[in-house]
Parts: C-alpha cells; sequence; structure tokens
C-alpha cells in the first residue's frame, strides 16, 4: 500500500513576497509540528495532552462517527473510548503491507496564514470491546482487556486554526481507514478485517459519537 | 464455619457499630509471639512518595506519637514484630477508624507503608455482562488500604530506588502457619488477587479469591496483602522472607461473627509449587493491575471482581416461568445464546451415538434411562420410571477413543434439568452429570450432582462393583483454557472442592480471578469430568470432560436467567502451567488438637 513519496505542497498562496513565504513556511511547520504532538500524546496516553491541542469547538470525525467540542465529544472520544480500546497509539504495520513507509503529506496553509488542512499517513492500533455475555469477559473488562485489537491504517486528515493567543489548535480531525488487519506486533502474518463503523450514539453508546455520518 | 463465604450473610456494620468495636483495640494489636522492641525509644521521619511525611516516636512500653505533614500529633498503641533487617509494626489512630502497617528494611532505609482504613464511602460500579453497570457503596467493614513506598529521612539523599510492586511471587504457592495455630494455602496465581485456602477456620478447605497486592523489598523479601473483600472485609498484611520461609505480619478486620481481629503474628511456611507464568520477560509487574483509564487510580482503588453486587436474584417460580417461556440448546430457538467466545476451539461433535441403542442405570437407585439414537444431534430417551418417550437435541463428542460425552434437556422438567453423560463404550462405565435450576440461595443458579452407573447394551458386559469415582488427582494442577483466540483462562484446581478461574491480560499476566466449589470424576487414566458452579456469582455450570493426553476439554454449559434457560457447547485448547503439591493437606482431619 504504497503512497508515494514525500512532498510538502503549500497551497492557496499568491503573495510571493519574502515575508509571506515565511509565514506560510512557518505555518506549514506549525502544522506539522502540531500533528507530531498530537501522535505523541497518543502514544504516550496522554488524553489531557491530547486534549489540550484542541480548539473547544472542535470535532473529530472517527469510525462512521461524528464527536463534537473539546470539552464533550472529542474529550469522551479520548479519554473514554480510546483509552477503554487501547486506541491511538503509533504501530507498524503488517508486514508486507508497507503502509506509510513512503507516503504523502499534505499541508494547505490559507492564504492568511491562520489556517490550514494537513493529511498524514497513519498507523495504530485499534480495538473494541468483545461484545459477549460472557463472564470471563466481563472478569477481563476489569483489568482493561476482553478487547479485540487490531491494526488499523489510513489517512489522518487534520484542519488547524491559529487561536487568538497565536497558538495552532486542531478543529477538525478525520481518520480516513484505508485497511485494518488482525495483527500484533512480532507476528509474520495478518489477516485483513473488515471492522463496522459506529451504529448508534451518546449516550445509549457509552463514549459513543454525538452523530453518525 | 461451614457455610461457604460467598453464602455468608456478612452483618452490614455502620459506622457506628465500627466505632464502638474499635475500642477494644485501644491498646493496639495483640500478638501470640512476644512483641520485639526494635523501634522502642527511636524516632523515624517517613517520607513517602506521593504521599504523606509520617513523624514517629516510638516509647519503650508500645506507645507512639505520630505526627503527619499538616496535622496535630497524635498517640496510638502499637505491635512490632522483627524478621531479619525488616520492622512490622501496625497501629490504629484512634477514634479515626484508620492506621497503620508499616515495613522499614533497618538495612536500607527503605520503607513500605499501608495506610489501612474502614467505612471508606468508596463508590464502585459493575454489571451483568452486556447489563448497564450498577453502582454501589463498599461495605463500611471492608478494610480499605493505599501503599506507600519510601524511605526513613536521616537527611540523606533520596534513595534512587523504593521498594515496589512486583510480579516475581505469581504462580508462587505457600503453606502458612502462624504463631497462633492458623494455617493457610496461599496460591498466587494472579498479580492482583490470592487463591487461598484457610485449613483452620473452614470446615471444607474450600478455596476463596480475595485481592491482594504483591511488593518486593529484595530478592529473598517480599511484603504482601490481601483484602477478603465480598466476604468477611478482613485484611492480612505480611512481610516474608522466601529463605527461611518465615512470615510476621498482621490481621485486622472484622470475622464471620463480627468481631474484631486485631493481632501481629509470626509463621512458618513452605513452598507448595511454582506455576509457570507467561508474561514477557521484560515485564516485573512494577505497575499495579487497573484498567487503563484517562486519570489515575483514587486512593484505595483495586480491581476487585464483585460479581454478586449484580446477580439479579429469581425465585424458583420466576426462574421455570422463564424457562418455559424459552429453554434453548446448543443455540437453537428463540433467544438462544450464539456467542462463540466460548466455543471457538471446541472439539468436533461426534456421532459416537448414531445407531446405538442403550440403558444408562444410575446406582442407587437413580434414574434409569433408555436411550434410541438415530441422528447426529437429536435422540430419543425415556426415564423407566415414567416410560414416556421424549426426543430431545443433544450434542456428543468422543472425548476420548470410545468415550462418549454427550448433553441433552430433560424436556418439560421442573425445575429445569439437563444430563451430562460420559459412556465408556469399552467398559460400560457412566457417570451422569444431573443438573438442574436453583440452588438454596437463587432459584436463577445451578445445581449438580454426579450419579455413577453402567450402560447396558448388547455386547457390552459392564462391571458389577468397578465404577467411575470422584477424585482428588487434578488437586495443585493449572491448566490454561483458550476457549477462542480472544478468551483464555486459567483454571487452579485448587482444593478437592473449590477452583479459581484467572484471566490474563493482553501480555499474558494472570489478572482477574474469582472461585466456585466443583467436583471432579475420573473417567480413565488422564480423562476426567470437571464440574464447577459459579455460584453466588452468575449461577453458571460448566461440565467438562479434560483430556490431559491431548490437552484439550470439551463439554457443556448451563444456566438460566431471566431470558430463560440455555444449554450450550463450550471447549477449549488447553496448556498445563503447573502443579502445587498441595494434596496432603486436604482429607478428612482430626479438629481441635
Amino acid at each position: 500500500m504504497a503512497m508515494g513519496s514525500a512532498t510538502v505542497h503549500a497551497g492557496m498562496v499568491d503573495d510571493t513576497s519574502t515575508r509571506d513565504e515565511l509565514k506560510y513556511l512557518q505555518a506549514e511547520r506549525d502544522a506539522l509540528a502540531l500533528q507530531r504532538r498530537y501522535q505523541q500524546a497518543l502514544d504516550a496516553r496522554d488524553m489531557d495532552a491530547v486534549l489540550a491541542l484542541f480548539a473547544e469547538d472542535a470535532e473529530v470525525h472517527y469510525n462512521g462517527g461524528v464527536f463534537s467540542g473539546r470539552s464533550e465529544g472529542v474529550s469522551r472520544l479520548y479519554r473514554g473510548y480510546f483509552v477503554a480500546h487501547g486506541i491511538g497509539a503509533h504501530m507498524a504495520p503488517p508486514p508486507g503491507l508497507e503502509f506509510g513507509q513512503a507516503a504523502v503529506q499534505h499541508v494547505i496553509v490559507a492564504k492568511d496564514a491562520h489556517s490550514a488542512t494537513l493529511e498524514v499517513p497513519y498507523s495504530i492500533q485499534s480495538g473494541r470491546a468483545l461484545e459477549s455475555g460472557n463472564s470471563l469477559i466481563a472478569m477481563a473488562r476489569l483489568h482493561g482487556e476482553g478487547l479485540r485489537l487490531w491494526w488499523e491504517g489510513g489517512v489522518l486528515a487534520l484542519a488547524l486554526a491559529k487561536a487568538t493567543t497565536g497558538q495552532w489548535r486542531l478543529t477538525r480531525v478525520h481518520y480516513k481507514v484505508r485497511a485494518c488487519a488482525d495483527y500484533r506486533a512480532g507476528r509474520s502474518w495478518s489477516v485483513p478485517l473488515e471492522v463496522p463503523g459506529f451504529n448508534a450514539c451518546f449516550p445509549r453508546l457509552e463514549h459513543g459519537p454525538d452523530r453518525l455520518v | 464455619m461451614r457455610i461457604p463465604m460467598h453464602r455468608f450473610q456478612y452483618t452490614k456494620l455502620t459506622r457506628e457499630q465500627i466505632d464502638e468495636k474499635l475500642q477494644a483495640a485501644s491498646q493496639g494489636p495483640i500478638s501470640a509471639s512476644p512483641f520485639t522492641t526494635a523501634l522502642a525509644g527511636k524516632t523515624l521521619r517517613l517520607v513517602l512518595q506521593d504521599g504523606p511525611v509520617l513523624e514517629y516516636r516510638f516509647g519503650s512500653d508500645g506507645a507512639l506519637t505520630l505526627r503527619e505533614a499538616t496535622g496535630a500529633t497524635l498517640s496510638a498503641r502499637y505491635g512490632e514484630l522483627t524478621l531479619n533487617n525488616m520492622v512490622f509494626f501496625s497501629h490504629l489512630l484512634p477514634g479515626q477508624q484508620r492506621g497503620f502497617n508499616v515495613v522499614v528494611d533497618l538495612g536500607t532505609d527503605l520503607v513500605t507503608v499501608f495506610e489501612i482504613w474502614l467505612s471508606s464511602g468508596i463508590k464502585a460500579s459493575g454489571g451483568a455482562p452486556g447489563a448497564p453497570a450498577a453502582e454501589y457503596t463498599l461495605d463500611d467493614r471492608e478494610v480499605q488500604r493505599q501503599i506507600y513506598f519510601g524511605y526513613v529521612d536521616k537527611g540523606q539523599p533520596a534513595p534512587s530506588a523504593l521498594h515496589h510492586y512486583t510480579n516475581r511471587l505469581a504462580g508462587k504457592g505457600l503453606y502458612w502457619r502462624q504463631d497462633n495455630g492458623i494455617e493457610t494455602l496461599e496460591h498466587y496465581a494472579s498479580v492482583a488477587n490470592t487463591n487461598f485456602v484457610e485449613l483452620t477456620r473452614h470446615v471444607d478447605n474450600l478455596s476463596y479469591v480475595a485481592p491482594s497486592d504483591y511488593v518486593l523489598a529484595d530478592d529473598r523479601t517480599f511484603i504482601y496483602d490481601r483484602t477478603e473483600c465480598e466476604f468477611s472485609g478482613i485484611h492480612t498484611c505480611f512481610v516474608m522472607d522466601l529463605y527461611t520461609l518465615r512470615q510476621v505480619g498482621v490481621r485486622f478486620g472484622f470475622n464471620e461473627k463480627d468481631e474484631l481481629e486485631y493481632y501481629l503474628f509470626r509463621g512458618e511456611g513452605r513452598v507448595t509449587g511454582q506455576l509457570a507464568y507467561l508474561e514477557p520477560f521484560d515485564e516485573h509487574g512494577r505497575r499495579p493491575l487497573f484498567a487503563a483509564a484517562a486519570t489515575p487510580p483514587a486512593k484505595g482503588a483495586r480491581t476487585a471482581y464483585r460479581p454478586v453486587r449484580t446477580f439479579v436474584h429469581m425465585t424458583d417460580e420466576e426462574m421455570h416461568a422463564a424457562a418455559e417461556r424459552n429453554t434453548a440448546t446448543f443455540a437453537v430457538g428463540e433467544g438462544a445464546n450464539t456467542d462463540i467466545s466460548g466455543t471457538g476451539n471446541n472439539l468436533p461433535f461426534s456421532d459416537i451415538l448414531v445407531g446405538k441403542n442403550f440403558t444408562v442405570r444410575l446406582d442407587n437407585d437413580g434414574p434409569v434411562r433408555d436411550y434410541r439414537v438415530s441422528d447426529k444431534f437429536s435422540l430419543e430417551f425415556r426415564d423407566q420410571r415414567d416410560g414416556v418417550w421424549h426426543k430431545a437435541d443433544y450434542r456428543a463428542y468422543e472425548g476420548d477413543d470410545n468415550l462418549a460425552w454427550f448433553s441433552h434437556i430433560i424436556p418439560g422438567s421442573k425445575p429445569r434439568a439437563s444430563v451430562q453423560v460420559a459412556i465408556d463404550f469399552s467398559n460400560g462405565l457412566v457417570t451422569s452429570i444431573e443438573s438442574r435450576m436453583g440452588t438454596a440461595y437463587y432459584g436463577n443458579e445451578t445445581t449438580y450432582r454426579a450419579l455413577f452407573g453402567v450402560v447396558d447394551m448388547p455386547g457390552l458386559e459392564a462391571p458389577l462393583y468397578v465404577r467411575h469415582a470422584l477424585t482428588d488427582e487434578l488437586v495443585g494442577q493449572a491448566w490454561s483454557w483458550s476457549y477462542s483466540d480472544q478468551v483464555t483462562s486459567m483454571h487452579l484446581y485448587t482444593s478437592p472442592h473449590s477452583m479459581s478461574w484467572t484471566i490474563f491480560t493482553a501480555n499474558q499476566t494472570f489478572g482477574s480471578q474469582w472461585c466456585s466449589p466443583c467436583l471432579y470424576v475420573k473417567v480413565r487414566p488422564g480423562v476426567y469430568l470437571f464440574c464447577q458452579n459459579e455460584e453466588a456469582c452468575n449461577g453458571a455450570q460448566m461440565i467438562e470432560l479434560i483430556n490431559t493426553k491431548i490437552s484439550h476439554d470439551c463439554g457443556f454449559s448451563f444456566t438460566g436467567g431471566p431470558r430463560g434457560v440455555n444449554l450450550r457447547v463450550v471447549g477449549a485448547i488447553g496448556r498445563h502451567i503447573g502443579k502445587f503439591d498441595t494434596l496432603g493437606y486436604y482429607g478428612p482431619r482430626r479438629r481441635g488438637v
């Protein structure tokens, strides 16, 4: 699943002055840095740090659901759903998929350099609680297990905006899934998986999305 | 005590009652062994990581004063016992329902401190699988604990390494005899629980599970506690030296008679065995077992399985009405549970019974049932007591060569019943596990008994005297059972009448654990029937044929609840994890000597 060579594009740029070029380059750099901090916080399971990167009215599209508002839906997704299901940390793709090894990063900075969009490949662990009446699984849930875990890869589409404080914040995060596989680190094999999206919203589904798409 | 601990109705002691009972401890703990005086006349300033600073001043008469960082200086009575370089002392704080168990290493100046308290008001939640979580408040009598690691501050730089949680005791078993005669078998088959057998206090030698903590002081010295959550709530905490197999510690809390037990003890032990522990070699268990969460565990938090809190009580009549509405067999029919998490690794079904007509004749005026089997999944049978032929769905395995193992519902039975029958067609011996809904406690729990007998069939001459029999050959053994790639449970066949099961974490550390009564039947060398009822839990029954020669089991589960009765198949791939040498501790004993 090669995705081409790495490039960075600055778009919507019609002012060619050096000052503006620097402004756009700085915005590109800031956007990429924010994306790195986002993934590093997920890898560290530091959901407070993840949420600190979001604007208050941000939304996240994940697995067919939309989570709205940093302190509401987005918080529920990261502090609830991601933590409970072991989702989000970087995971190397299964052998043979070559996913993300040579992928494109797209950065588009708005003309005023106060907002940007960014697309990068992602490769993470994902999972879901096993749905079962089995009491053994209920016991496993006690210590945070009873999960079906898998590898997930795709394109992470981010929208960012510069806050009045001058700091960049995520306004939209969209996990565009390209592939999932039954795989864990150390295995030499994987099996493609079809993962159904959310079929219910919060509060019917604990940690569920605010709406389905 | 003859009532099983999970059946005993412990008094819901109130805060006021506990206050009153704690007055008996105003003079500090008692001890059968003489207290030591290693700390008499000394002062200790304990600096605790993520915890308070404790400033102790010890008198020469069993008195101490304690000043916590921001508090007043309090006076209390304490007890102290030493073990090598370790000093263990315990005290309560008058009027506070709170105290400390402290382990001080005089060689390293490292300390482990257990803050203990009652009437916590801690709220927890849990629920049956698939049901909404229910919130409840922990019993006031349940001793809570928070563990702090730290050092004795003598003005030196803070040490770079402290005592810490460990998995180094995982899988180990010990027999302990305390200086007051109390004998216990402890199986540390989890990093967060103990499966223990009270050889002295309880007459049936059933094993129970209690949340525990395991701390490494040094390579020979470990610090341990368990709290009998969901039972009396009593707390046991000690230091053990595994070179000399000695312990010093404390027992604190209220027993089944609501009596305060607050005493220090010495003990001597014996290692009974070691199970393999399967986590990665670079996993040292330094973090206590908790589910991942966005916030750190609250003070006193522990991973405790409390299944009966949310187990819905049904009367016999309610249960039977549900069974009449729906009795599902083998994932067939309305309301049948088609969950395959327990069956993915099962043995295949067998046609070993097809074409056979036979009579199962069970001893001691037990049932005599005639069978006609012409199909792999359905049979006809009649009980000779009423002579009525019934059709029933069944599933059969060939659990060993020419050994049939099958199950079916008894149609129309009240309470709803099923049988699980092992027929050895090589020698004519039969065991029937006769199961039904209902116990003395819940209509929606199951009851079982094993009946032995023979099969009558042309060409097969069954013995007159030889029979299958209950066995203790599995006692002490641990087997992991992988029902599917997602569900593995380790069974520890702890005692002749009880077992525990342990759920592995993702990296195969021994995790959550619970226990139940059970029975074992020897069918052939290496082939056994095992039956357990998760009583005071979910009431479910598992009835398995264990074939140790192929490390596989196969069998059935029988459950009931508001949705009716379910008879299902279940089977798993096994691994032998190890064995404790404990059989000699069981069996009829002369008591009171």
